[in-house]
C-alpha cells in the first residue's frame, strides 16, 4: 500500500483520516475537498486506496465564486469514476451518516456495503461509520489499510 | 348481474327444469323476499359455483325472464341513473360461457330497443362530427331519455364536452351530465373517459396513475373499466368473463357494446362466437355490424393544428368511437405495443398479433418507418403507412419493427436523430435493453450513444445511468463541439429540435454541476445554465426563458455582493430554488393561472388535495405547484432545509456545539468524587440522548422514514392550511396584475419560508423547553449521592451545576437561533445592494474605475419581482456609461426619495448622478445624450451597440411601474432619475 487518497470536506475529519493513513503507511496521502477535485486527482494519477466520504460539496470554493452544491451521495461519483473507468483503485467509505442513498433507497451503513458492491463489484472493500468522538473507526481503517 | 323489469312473461323454463336438486332448492330459495342483498348474493354465488352447464343456462333464463325472481332486479338495463358501485351486487367469477351466455339473454330481451339504440347512436355520433351543438345537446339527451346514463353515452358526452370548448350552453349541460355521473364525486371512471379524450394531461402518465390508482385495492369493476379505456379489445379468458359482468352492472347497452366489438374483430373464437350466433337475434347483430363498420371521418374531428400529433389525438379520443369496427382493430393492433414499460400486461394474443402484422405490414425495417418526410397530418386507421404516419404511430412501429422485425444495420447518426425526433415516450415504452438495442448504445458514435444514454436515464433514473449519459455527453461536446455545450444544443435545434427541447430540459442545475469536465468551476455552471436559457429562448421562442436568464446572472451577483452566507442559520439557497422553480413549474404554473381571476374564490375553499379529480381542478393545480415546490424547498438534500439539517445537524456539529466541553474545566476536585461524577456522567448521557434524537428524529424534514420530523413539508396541515389559501389568493392576484411567472416564483419563495415558519416556531419552543427540561441541572443534583454533611462541597458543587446549567442554556438559545430566517437571504434586493453589484459589475469592464461613491442616506427598500430587474437595467445603463464616457475617479452619487401616495402604493425616485470626464462639458454631454435618443423609441429594444439610454427611455412606455425617466445636467453632473410607481 503507497498511494491513498483521501477525499474529505471536513478539515477536523481529514486530519483525523491523514493520521490515520501516516500511522499505517508511513506516507503523506493526497487530498481531495470536493467531488470534482476528487475526479481530477483521479485523472492525474492512480491511488491504491480511495479513503471516501459521501457527503461532498461538487466543487472546491474558490474565493469570489459563486458557492458549490453539496452533494450527499457525492461520494458516489467518485466510486463511478473508478468503476466505469476500469481503475484499479479499492474504495473505502467513511461516512458520519448512519444512512446511504442509493437511488432513492436509504440503506444503513451495514447494508450499503451489499448495495454498492452490487452496483460496483469488489473495489468497494469497507464502509465504516466516522464518529467524532470515537475510536472505532479507527481501528476499522487502519484493518483495511493493513490488509490492502 | 343484471336482473330487468320488463318482458318477464313468458320463461321457457321452470324451477323443474334444473337437474341439480342442490341448485334447484337454492333458486326456490332466492323465491323468498325477506332475504336480504348479501344473502341473496352469497346465495347467486353458490347457485353459480354449482350449476353444471345445462343448470346455468336455464338459472340464467329463470333469473332473467321469470316474474318469481322479478324482485331481484339489481340493475337497470337502462339505467336512469348511472350505476354506482357498492361492490356488494358483483358476483363470483364463473365460467366465461356461463357469463357470456347470460348477457347474451340480457340483449336479446331487449333486441328490438337495442337495435333502435344503434340507429339513435350513429345519428349522435353524426351529430358529434359535423353537427351544430344543439344537436348535439338533442341527440344527447334523446339518448339519456331512452336509453339511460350508460358510459357509452358517458364518453360521448366527454367527447362533446372537448368538441364544442366555446359553446357555454353546450358546456353547461355537459358539465351537469358530467356531475351526474360523479364527476364532482370524483369518481374515476367518468375522470378517465373525460381525462383520456380531453388533452391537458400528458397520456402514458395519466394511464399509469389511473391504473396505479385501481390497482392500489380498489373494486373488481371500477378497475375493469378503467384497465378496459386503455386497452378496449381484450382476451385473457378470466379478464373477458369479468369484463362482461363490469360492463353489465353499468348498462346493457355497456354490455352490448362489449360484446360487439369483441365480435367485430374475431376476438371470441369460434366456441364463444357460436353462443353469440346462438343466442343474440340476427337482427341486432346485423344492424350493429352495419351501422358500424363504416369508417371513423377522421377529417371531421377536431385533432389539433400540427400535423405530427393528429394521431395521437385521435388514438386519445378513439375510445369514443370504440363502437366502429376500423377502430377496434387498430386498437387491437396498437394496444398491445403501447404499454408501460412497467407494465406486465402487454404480451399480446394470437388475435392481436396478426391484427399487429396486417397493420404494420409495410413497417418491414426501421428504414421503411423512419423516414424524413413531411408530416400529412393523415390518421391512418387500416395500415402503417411511413410517409404519411404521425409521430404517434411512428412510435408504435418502431417499437413493432424492434420486437417483431427484421433486424437491420445499426442506424446511421442522422438515422438516429430522426427516429428520435419523430418518435415520442420511448423511455416510458420500452425497456433499458430494447433502448440500447434501438438506439445504439455500444455504437462508437458519440452522438448515437449519448441518445441512448439519454432515453436509458429517462426511463430508469438510476445513478449509474446517470453517470453514464454525463460521461458521454461531456465526451461528445468536447470532442465534436470545442467543449461548447450550447454550441452542442445549437446543432441539435438546427437537426431535431425534440431533441434539442429535451436537452434543454435536462440540463438542469443538478445536472450541469456534475458535468465536471465541462465546468470545472460554479461560476461556469451557473454561466452554462444562463446561455442555455438564452439558447432556449431563441430556438423556442419563449420570453419566460431569457427573463430567467437574466435573473440567474443577476441573483450571482447579487449573492457574491451579499458575501458569505452565514452558514449557521437555516438556509435555503435561492438561486438554486429559483432555477428549480423555472426547471419544473412553467408548465404547470402557467396553466393553473391561465385560467383567470376567478380561480381567486376557489382558492380560498382549498381543502385538500383528495384524489385524481380534484387535480383537474385549477386551483387544486395552483396548490399542487406550490406543494410541489415546498417539498423542493424543504426535501432538496442539494440546496433545501434537509441541506442544511444534513450539513449543520446529522454531520455532528448540533452535538459538538452542544457537548464539547460543556462541564467547565476549572472544578476538577469537586468532580474527582467518584459518586459525583457518575452523576455528573449519567446527566451528560441523557443530555447526549437527547441531542441525539434531536439530531436523528425531530430536527428533521418528516417522511415516512422520519415520522417525528418537526418540519412537516405537508401543507394540507391544519396549522398550514389557512395560510396556504392566502398564499393561492396571493399569486393568483400576483400574476393577475403582473402577468409575471417571475414574480409568482419569487412570491412561492417567499411563502415556503412563512409555511416554514410555522414549524420553525416549534422547533425553537421545544429547544425553549428543553432549557428547563433536561437542559438544566438542579441545584442539589451532584450533590445527591454524597452521604457527608459537607457544605462547602455541597455549596460548590451547586455553583457546578448552575455554571453548567447557564452554559448549555446559552448554547441552547443559540442553536434556537439557528432555526430563524436569515434575513438577507430572500430573493428579492434591496436597492443599495443593487447598486452594489452594478458598480461592482462595471468594473470588471473599466478596470480602472473607481468612483468615489456617496451612497444613499436614510431608509432603503426591498424590491421583488420583475422590478427589481428593471432598476438593475437602470443602474447598469447609468453606470456603464459613467464609467464609458464619465470620470473615472468622480463622484458617483446615489440617493432614493420614498413618497407614500396611498395606502398600497409609493412612489420612489431613484437618482444617480455622475461626474463628467475632466475634458469634456455638460454642453457636450447634453448635446450626445440628446443625439444618442433622437428618433423613434421603437427599435430601443432590438439594436445592439447603442448607449442603453434609449432603451432607458423606452422602459417608460413598456413598464407600467415606470412612471419617468428624467435626465438632469448640473455642477458637472449627469443625473439620471428613475421614478417608479409601486406597491407598498
Amino acid at each position: 500500500m503507497t498511494d491513498v487518497l483521501i477525499v474529505e470536506d471536513d478539515t477536523f475529519k481529514m486530519e483525523r483520516l491523514e493520521r490515520c493513513v501516516v500511522e499505517v503507511t508511513s506516507l503523506r496521502p493526497r487530498q481531495a475537498v470536493s467531488v470534482q477535485q476528487a475526479v481530477q486527482a483521479l485523472r492525474a494519477s492512480n491511488f491504491d486506496l480511495v479513503v471516501l466520504d459521501m457527503a461532498l460539496p461538487s466543487h472546491t470554493v474558490q474565493a469570489g465564486q459563486s458557492p458549490a452544491t453539496s452533494l450527499l451521495t457525492g461520494g458516489l461519483e467518485v466510486i463511478m469514476e473508478v468503476a466505469f473507468g476500469n481503475r484499479t483503485e479499492k474504495i473505502v467509505v467513511v461516512t458520519q451518516y448512519p444512512e446511504i442513498d442509493i437511488d432513492d433507497t436509504s440503506y444503513p451503513l451495514n447494508e450499503a456495503h451489499v448495495a454498492l458492491t452490487g452496483l460496483f463489484g469488489d473495489r468497494v472493500v469497507a464502509v465504516i461509520q466516522y464518529e467524532s468522538g470515537g475510536t472505532a473507526w479507527e481501528a476499522q481503517l487502519q484493518s483495511v489499510l493493513r490488509s490492502s | 348481474m343484471g336482473i330487468a323489469s320488463e318482458d318477464r312473461s313468458k320463461p321457457r323454463y321452470s324451477l323443474a327444469s334444473i337437474s341439480s336438486l342442490p341448485v334447484r332448492n337454492m333458486m326456490r330459495g332466492l323465491l323468498s323476499r325477506k332475504g336480504g342483498e348479501t344473502e341473496t348474493v352469497d346465495t347467486l354465488n353458490n347457485i353459480r359455483a354449482a350449476s353444471s352447464n345445462a343448470d346455468s343456462k336455464i338459472v340464467s333464463s329463470l333469473l332473467l325472464h321469470s316474474p318469481l325472481f322479478a324482485h331481484l332486479a339489481f340493475v337497470d338495463d337502462f339505467p336512469r341513473v348511472p350505476r354506482t358501485l357498492s361492490g356488494s351486487s358483483r358476483l363470483a367469477s364463473r365460467k366465461i360461457e356461463h357469463e357470456l351466455e347470460f348477457q347474451c339473454m340480457r340483449l336479446t330481451r331487449s333486441a328490438e330497443k337495442l337495435v333502435a339504440f344503434v340507429s339513435d347512436l350513429h345519428r349522435l355520433n353524426e351529430a358529434l362530427w359535423g353537427g351544430s351543438a344543439n344537436s348535439v345537446i338533442a341527440g344527447i339527451e334523446r339518448m339519456a331519455s331512452e336509453y339511460g346514463l350508460t358510459l357509452v353515452l358517458l364518453r360521448k358526452v366527454a367527447f362533446a364536452a372537448r368538441k364544442f370548448p366555446d359553446d357555454e350552453i353546450l358546456q353547461m349541460f355537459c358539465g351537469e351530465l358530467l356531475a351526474v355521473y360523479g364527476a364532482e364525486r370524483r369518481n374515476i371512471i367518468s375522470l378517465a373517459a373525460s381525462d383520456t379524450i380531453d388533452e391537458s394531461f400528458a397520456f402514458v402518465p395519466l394511464r399509469r396513475s389511473m391504473i396505479d390508482f385501481v390497482d392500489g385495492g380498489h373494486s373488481a369493476t371500477q378497475a375493469d373499466i378503467i384497465r378496459w379505456t386503455f386497452r378496449p379489445i381484450r382476451f385473457s379468458q378470466d379478464d373477458v368473463e369479468s369484463q362482461l359482468q363490469s360492463h353489465g352492472l353499468f348498462s346493457v347497452v355497456d354490455s352490448l357494446l362489449f360484446i360487439m366489438t369483441h365480435l367485430q374483430v374475431g376476438a371470441w373464437g369460434d366456441r364463444l362466437n357460436e353462443i353469440i350466433r346462438r343466442i343474440v337475434p340476427s337482427s341486432l347483430v346485423d344492424a350493429w355490424q352495419r351501422t358500424f363498420s363504416m369508417a371513423v371521418p377522421t377529417e371531421s374531428l377536431d385533432l389539433g393544428a400540427e400535423p405530427e400529433f393528429r394521431d395521437l389525438s385521435f388514438y386519445r379520443q378513439s375510445i369514443a368511437w370504440i363502437e366502429y369496427q376500423g377502430v377496434c382493430r387498430l386498437r387491437m393492433a396498437v394496444d398491445h405495443l403501447y404499454v408501460d414499460n412497467k407494465d406486465t400486461d402487454g404480451i399480446a394474443a394470437t388475435q392481436e398479433y396478426l391484427a399487429t402484422q396486417a397493420f404494420f405490414s409495410a413497417a418491414d425495417n426501421l428504414s421503411s418507418v423512419v423516414r424524413s418526410t413531411a408530416y400529412s397530418g393523415m390518421v391512418l386507421l387500416d395500415r402503417f403507412d411511413g410517409d404519411a404516419a404521425g409521430m404517434f404511430l411512428r412510435t408504435i412501429a418502431v417499437i413493432y419493427v424492434l420486437r417483431h422485425g427484421h433486424p437491420s444495420d445499426p442506424l446511421s447518426r442522422a438515422q438516429t436523430l430522426l427516429l428520435v425526433n419523430s418518435t415520442a415516450n420511448l423511455a416510458m415504452l420500452l425497456s433499458p435493453a430494447e433502448i440500447r438495442r434501438l438506439l445504439g448504445g455500444s455504437s462508437d458514435d458519440l452522438l448515437c450513444r449519448y441518445i441512448s444514454d439519454a432515453v436509458v436515464y429517462d426511463c430508469t433514473s438510476a445513478i449509474t445511468d446517470g453517470y453514464r449519459l454525463r460521461h458521454t455527453l461531456q465526451e461528445l461536446v468536447r470532442s465534436e463541439f470545442g467543449g461548447d455545450l450550447i454550441r452542442f444544443a445549437e446543432f441539435l435545434g438546427q437537426n431535431a429540435k425534440h431533441v434539442a427541447e429535451h436537452l434543454s430540459g435536462l440540463c438542469t442545475e443538478e445536472f450541469l454541476i456534475q458535468l465536471f469536465d465541462l465546468f470545472p468551476t460554479t461560476d461556469e455552471v451557473y454561466e452554462a445554465k444562463a446561455r442555455l436559457l438564452e439558447w432556449h429562448s431563441d430556438a423556442f421562442n419563449e420570453q419566460t426563458s431569457r427573463d430567467a436568464a437574466k435573473r440567474l446572472r443577476i441573483d450571482q451577483r447579487l449573492q457574491r455582493v451579499r458575501g458569505e452566507i452565514d452558514d449557521v442559520r437555516i438556509y435555503v439557497d435561492p438561486v438554486r430554488f429559483g432555477i428549480w422553480l423555472q426547471d419544473n413549474t412553467i408548465e404547470e404554473l402557467s396553466a393553473a393561472l391561465r385560467v383567470g381571476p376567478q380561480v381567486r374564490q376557489l382558492a380560498s375553499q382549498f381543502t385538500d388535495f383528495s384524489d385524481l379529480s380534484m387535480a383537474r381542478q385549477p386551483h387544486v393545480r395552483l396548490a399542487r405547484v406550490l406543494q410541489n415546490a415546498y417539498n423542493e424547498f424543504c426535501a432538496d438534500k442539494r440546496y433545501g432545509v434537509d441541506s442544511y439539517i444534513g450539513r449543520r445537524i446529522r454531520h455532528g456539529t448540533l452535538k459538538g456545539f452542544l457537548l464539547t466541553e460543556l462541564v467547565p474545566a476549572d472544578f476538577p476536585e469537586q468532580l474527582d468524587n467518584p459518586r459525583v461524577a457518575a452523576m455528573l456522567d449519567e446527566w451528560i448521557k441523557r443530555f447526549e440522548a437527547n441531542v441525539d434524537s434531536w439530531a436523528s428524529e425531530r430536527f428533521q424534514v418528516k417522511s415516512r422514514k422520519k415520522p417525528h420530523g418537526l418540519i412537516d413539508p405537508d401543507l394540507t396541515t391544519s396549522g398550514k392550511i389557512t395560510q396556504v389559501r392566502s398564499a393561492l389568493v396571493d399569486l393568483v392576484d400576483l400574476y393577475d396584475r403582473t402577468k409575471s411567472l417571475a414574480t409568482v416564483h419569487q412570491a412561492m419563495f417567499e411563502w415556503c419560508w412563512r409555511f416554514l415558519e410555522d414549524d420553525l416556531k416549534r422547533i425553537r419552543s421545544e429547544i425553549e423547553t428543553a432549557r428547563s427540561d433536561w437542559g438544566a441541572m438542579t441545584a442539589g443534583y451532584l450533590s445527591r449521592p454524597l452521604k457527608e454533611r459537607d457544605d462547602g462541597l455541597r455549596r460548590q458543587l451547586s455553583s457546578v451545576s448552575r455554571q453548567i446549567t447557564n452554559e448549555a442554556g446559552e448554547r441552547l438559545r443559540a442553536v434556537m437561533k439557528w432555526f430563524t430566517k436569515p434575513t438577507n437571504l430572500a430573493p428579492s434586493a434591496p436597492i443599495a445592494l443593487l447598486f452594489d453589484a452594478v458598480v461592482q459589475e462595471v468594473q470588471e469592464y473599466f478596470p480602472d474605475y473607481h468612483p468615489q461613491v456617496i451612497p444613499a442616506a436614510g431608509a432603503d427598500m426591498e424590491l421583488y419581482g420583475a422590478l427589481y430587474q428593471h432598476v438593475y437595467d437602470y443602474f447598469y445603463v447609468v453606470i456603464y456609461n459613467a464609467a464609458k464616457h464619465g470620470h473615472r475617479k468622480g463622484t458617483l452619487r446615489y440617493t432614493l426619495g420614498i413618497d407614500v401616495v396611498t395606502e398600497t402604493r409609493q412612489v420612489i425616485a431613484i437618482s444617480v448622478a455622475s461626474q463628467i470626464a475632466d475634458d469634456d462639458s455638460l454642453q457636450a454631454v447634453r448635446e450626445r445624450i440628446q443625439s444618442a435618443v433622437a428618433g423613434s423609441l421603437e427599435d430601443a429594444m432590438v439594436v445592439e451597440r447603442r448607449s442603453g439610454i434609449k432603451k432607458l427611455l423606452r422602459m417608460k412606455a413598456d413598464m407600467k411601474e415606470v412612471v419617468d425617466v428624467r435626465i438632469e445636467y448640473y455642477n458637472n453632473m449627469v443625473d439620471f432619475i428613475f421614478i417608479l410607481l409601486v406597491s407598498r
